[in-house]
């Protein structure tokens, strides 16, 4: 298993640019960004592993023009998970965008909150804040 | 250890767009990319998990201006690896690029391979075909 290194700078004039570079693991990793930063005036501002998600298991994966949306049009789907930790704010909230909806997800002002994809998909989805997505609230156009 | 999915998708238009939110993990990362593709008509062209480094480890993490190269400008840093599996391509190779670099890697047209800033990339970077890189062959300069 390999990971992508991505590498945000910014140099003492505030311009920004980026860099990248294969590694083997999560300590190479920071290994190789102290030396980046060794080798260059500018500073990091960011930098993240990027671990490749193999998409050939992935079934139904063609795109189809069975709708008249593109891929700017998104359906959004708001989802709330509990949040034990917070009585002011007692829910966390996520809205995915789902690029090219189908019809059956969204064909109108407002989806479907029953659909069984998309709540199969808050099942694998989590807030910011860890907290896993249980229900959803909302199903609505975006872009 | 929670981390961000960004998946890229194409319409059939050729149209590409992103979503992204966090998961847990590769299973849930390939189970989350199922359900997209049931909901949309795009294809979903890539998809990568991102893991955010703890960039507070990274001594003397500052900006300078000791040298007059800009980010624009970068030292281009060129290794290669064996690669046991060709005979006719018998090394595997890579470059990475440092933005703004300090003038000790390079101050003229090339740069010192054996550069006590630049080796410490040698063994911990990874060709493309994953080959642990074992050699520096050149260091130059090269822009964004």
């Amino acid at each position: 298993m390999s990971y992508l290194l991505h590498i945000e700078w910014v140099d003492v004039n505030g311009e920004t640019g980026s860099s990248s570079a294969w590694v083997a693991s999560t300590d190479d990793g920071l290994t190789v960004a102290k030396a980046f930063k060794a080798a260059s005036n500018a500073r990091i501002t960011s930098a993240e592993l990027r671990e490749t998600v193999p998409l050939q298991t992935i079934t139904n994966n063609t795109a189809s023009n069975n709708n008249v949306e593109t891929a700017k049009t998104k359906a959004k789907i708001k989802m709330r998970g509990a949040d034990a930790g917070s009585l002011a704010s007692p829910f966390a909230y996520v809205t995915v965008g789902i690029p090219a909806p189908i019809g059956t997800l969204i064909n109108g002002v407002v989806g479907d909150t029953s659909n069984t994809d998309a709540n199969d998909l808050a099942s694998h989805v989590l807030s910011p804040s860890g907290v896993q997505m249980s229900s959803i609230e909302k199903i609505y156009y975006g872009s | 250890m929670a981390r961000i999915l960004h998946i890229t998708i194409k319409d059939i238009n050729g149209l590409t767009s992103g979503t992204h939110f966090w998961c847990n993990d590769l299973v849930t990362a390939v189970a989350a990319c199922q359900s997209i593709a049931n909901l949309s008509n795009g294809q979903i062209v890539g998809a990568y998990l991102a893991e955010p480094l703890d960039i507070t480890q990274i001594p003397s993490n500052t900006t300078s201006n000791n040298n007059v190269e800009t980010i624009k400008t970068r030292a281009v840093v060129r290794l290669s690896g064996p690669d046991p599996g060709s005979v006719a391509s018998p090394r595997s190779y890579c470059r990475v690029t440092i933005p703004a670099p300090v003038g000790s890697i390079i101050n003229g047209l090339t740069g010192d391979p054996a550069g006590a800033l630049v080796t410490p990339f040698i063994g911990k970077v990874l060709t493309p075909s994953d080959v642990t890189t074992d050699k520096i062959e050149k260091v130059y300069y090269g822009r964004r």
